[in-house]
């Protein structure tokens, strides 16, 4: 008999009995959607991870960031943090750190010595005053972003803000013009938002206090990406009360328009002496662009591209130095009158309390940058002091502090060795990192990682053991199916069998009948579940894209600011390795696990057929 | 002397609880070519599993079967098979037609089996049905045709390979009296054309019209008449 014949026998009962045909064609329909549909996302889930997870992991946990331990808990905040060298890290602890092996580079985040940095287009209707400037390498900056961060002239700046300075101070003065508030120690506001961030309070700002700060409500998503100008350097405005303390109460005092008028005229007369008053208080301005945005807690660093804050800083130096006129400035008179930035011959540090100082009303007045408030002891009555943009005062490099004049060097800072309450650095390979934290911390810097490995590699293996598990409970399941579904069809067909057997078709012939209807209904399933698997997959692609989305917020992006992006449409891919291992597994095990009941079938006595008669 | 089939002392036994139950008991007969022979007797007298030994389908504990001179249980089953496939025609009291094809599909049935040409077998299948009367319901599947018809394809479909002898079980058991006429005047003229007919039956009829009647009794041969 030719196979031919068997063939169309077996077409027309399938034509016959399509819905017995189904007890093969429906699971093996389902099966290979399942197939497809969950070993390609599987598959896919294993490719994102790969890229975005573990290409996050491989990335980032070759950077660390070391900083300075600043206790937060502190009175005055960390805004006030003083300059002393020992909370800075200097050259040595560079020598240290690349001395450790496996670190590649490293360098010191160092503060950007410029004040009165402020826009006023990045938020709708507020000025925000940017804190804490850092300069930063592009490597280090991969922590907190995946753009390109280098400095192009002509182009938008990156930068990388931070939401812990999202701060503004307004004043509120209820129609009064005096205000005594009792003085409490006060916490650190919490500016760490999630989006929208409620107002806070800072120390200054007690309920009654006039001045506010209050947090500035952003959202992440419109803020990346942005580009927005700011404004480096130029005077601070005048500051319009006085702050009194006395026994536990600070009295706040609102200035007169006259008052003010006054202490502008005062500054304006001092500053003329040696400066272009005009020129002195013409800001530089840049055009930003947001790259990254930091929002954990004990971070309140602004970065900025390292090679743009020599730039900025030479012209802010430059702008100071073109200012000048030929009137030598008194020594004694230098950073006591006028305050800068002073200069030992190797390091820089600064006469205020921070360069960029949180509230960059500060400089004036006598206090530094931080926000007003006056030391126990001290009114704000002392002989009027200017913060003066771009002023570098030599320093005997003695270790006396000697004030010996005024440098005229604008690339200054660029030669400086840099100071910071941070180091950057690179390691090797993410296999050395727990040997880097331990020689580390071996070397006196306390650092403790929050980088948990294992858990990862536990996840990657975990997918691995799933995508093989269910390669093998969907063959496992196949046999079941194709041997379940044809033994049915066997036991239906005994009287006919025994019929065909009758009328003298072969044992072999029967085997072959019963094999190749496995086969057709098999070929069937699987072009049905094939093309609905195909459909599925990707309709499933959007909810897998949401899905692991939402898991990558919830897992490795709260260890990293910055989480490699995965292509959209990997959760549309099909794993085709899998649908090849799957589709000639079928076709092998519909071929040997048919034979089992096509044996049973051949073996029947034609005799059954006429029994009963 | 021309034989078409020989039966020579033929028994068979069977085990039923433990108990040897005897079915055939030496039996022996002789059919020319071209003879018709009913075979009756009461239910269980052995008229089925005479048939069976006769056909090859079940094997006798003791004595041969000979078809045209070739014995009939030797070989193994392909041989067999192909044996039955070409020199027997079968007729079934339950007719078992398959439900997936037409008339004429189940008459072609047994020639695609025997390798026959696809055309070929449609044409002869086509003059089968013709034969038996069936010209206008070729292409109907079985579940549109009447018993009658259905057991007439059934004939047509024994026929197929041009078989020497046809064997029938009870092919008129289930008919009525108009249809078992017909398969009874079709059988007569299929006789007529020299294939040798032997069946098994209830039917009074047969042992009027056939020439040789044979009555089985409790496994033996009550009487013979040929």
């Amino acid at each position: 008999m030719r196979i031919l014949s068997l063939l169309q026998i077996n077409a027309f009962k399938l034509r016959q009995h399509k819905v017995k045909a189904m007890f093969l064609i429906l699971p093996v329909s389902i099966l290979m959607v399942l197939t497809i549909v969950v070993s390609s996302q599987v598959a896919n889930f294993k490719s994102a991870a790969d890229e975005s997870i573990f290409g996050t992991i491989n990335n980032q946990a070759t950077l660390i960031n070391l900083s300075k331990t600043v206790d937060f808990t502190a009175n005055r905040g960390p805004q006030q943090q003083s300059f002393n060298s020992e909370n800075q890290f200097t050259g040595s602890d560079i020598d240290k750190i690349t001395a450790i092996s496996n670190v590649t580079s490293a360098s010191i985040n160092s503060q950007v010595p410029v004040t009165n940095v402020k826009t006023t287009d990045l938020f709708a209707d507020k000025t925000y005053n940017i804190s804490n400037i850092n300069e930063i390498d592009k490597y280090s900056a991969s922590l907190y972003t995946q753009e390109d961060f280098t400095y192009t002239e002509g182009q938008a700046i990156p930068i990388i803000l931070n939401a812990n300075t999202f701060m503004e101070q307004t004043e509120n003065w209820n129609g009064q013009t005096s205000i005594a508030v009792t003085f409490n120690r006060g916490t650190r506001p919490n500016t760490r938002s999630t989006g929208t961030s409620a107002p806070n309070q800072d120390p200054l700002s007690g309920t009654n206090s006039p001045i506010k700060t209050q947090a500035i409500a952003y959202d992440k998503s419109t803020l990346i990406g942005k580009t927005f100008t700011v404004t480096v350097g130029g005077l601070s405005a005048i500051q319009d009360y006085t702050i009194t303390q006395a026994s536990g109460t600070l009295t706040f005092t609102k200035l007169t328009a006259d008052e003010i008028n006054t202490k502008l005229a005062t500054e304006k007369t001092d500053i003329s002496k040696y400066w272009d008053y005009d020129k002195l208080n013409t800001p530089q301005t840049y055009t930003f662009k947001v790259v990254g945005l930091i929002e954990s807690q004990g971070d309140n660093k602004t970065y900025i591209p390292a090679d743009f804050a020599d730039v900025v800083v030479n012209k802010y130096v430059q702008n100071q130095l073109s200012a000048r006129n030929t009137t030598d400035i008194p020594t004694t008179d230098l950073n006591s009158t006028y305050r800068g930035i002073t200069y030992d011959g190797t390091q820089l540090t600064s006469t205020s309390n921070g360069f960029g100082g949180f509230g960059g009303r500060g400089g004036r007045g006598g206090f530094g940058g931080g926000a007003n408030m006056p030391r126990p002891g001290e009114n704000q009555t002392s002989t009027a002091s200017y913060n003066i943009p771009g002023l570098v005062i030599s320093l005997s490099a003695d270790g006396q502090e000697t004030v010996e004049g005024v440098s005229t060097d604008a690339d200054v800072y660029k030669n400086s060795v840099k100071t910071g309450t941070s180091i950057s650095l690179k390691i090797n390979s993410v296999y050395d990192r727990s040997q880097v934290v331990k020689d580390l911390n071996t070397a006196g810097y306390a650092y403790q990682d929050i980088n948990n490995l294992d858990v990862f590699n536990n996840l990657k293996n975990t997918l691995s053991s799933i995508s093989t598990g269910l390669t093998i409970s969907f063959t496992i399941l196949s046999i079941a199916v194709i041997i379940f579904a044809m033994s049915k069809f066997v036991s239906d067909s005994r009287k006919e069998i025994g019929i065909f057997r009758a009328i003298g078709m072969k044992k072999i012939h029967i085997i072959i009948m019963f094999t190749t209807q496995a086969l057709l209904y098999t070929a069937i399933g699987f072009i049905i579940g094939g093309g609905l698997g195909i459909i599925l997959n990707q309709a499933s692609a959007s909810f897998m894209n949401s899905w692991f989305d939402s898991l990558i917020m919830k897992t490795i992006k709260q260890t990293y600011n910055v989480v490699n992006a995965v292509d959209t449409s990997i959760f549309t891919r099909l794993s085709w390795q899998t649908i090849e291992y799957y589709s000639i597994a079928l076709l092998v095990i519909t071929l040997v696990i048919s034979l089992i009941p096509a044996l049973r079938a051949s073996s029947i006595s034609p005799v059954e057929a006429i029994k009963g008669e | 002397m021309d034989y078409i089939l020989q039966v020579k002392k033929v028994s068979k036994k069977y085990k039923d609880k433990g108990t040897e139950v005897t079915a055939l008991s030496n039996i022996s007969f002789d059919l020319k070519k071209g003879d018709d022979l009913a075979i009756i007797g009461p239910s269980g007298s052995g008229k089925t599993t005479l048939l069976q030994i006769m056909s090859g389908l079940s094997q006798p504990t003791s004595g041969e079967v000979l078809i045209k001179g070739e014995q009939v249980h030797k070989g193994g089953d392909n041989k067999i098979s192909e044996f039955r496939n070409k020199t027997i025609g079968f007729v079934f009291q339950n007719i078992y037609l398959q439900d997936y094809f037409t008339a004429k599909e189940n008459v072609m049935l047994p020639m695609l089996i025997n390798n026959v040409p696809r055309k070929e077998a449609k044409k002869r299948a086509e003059e089968l049905l013709e034969l038996v009367g069936l010209k206008d319901r070729m292409n109907h599947k079985p579940n549109k045709l009447s018993g009658g018809e259905e057991q007439r394809v059934g004939i047509a479909r024994a026929l197929a390979n041009n078989p020497e002898i046809l064997m029938a079980d009870e092919p008129t058991a289930k008919l009525d009296k108009d249809n078992r006429d017909k398969v009874l005047e079709i059988l007569q003229d299929i006789n007529k054309k020299g294939i040798s007919i032997i069946v098994i039956t209830h039917d009074d009829a047969f042992s009027k019209i056939f020439k040789n009647v044979m009555r089985l009794e409790l496994g033996k041969i009550k009487n013979i008449n040929f």
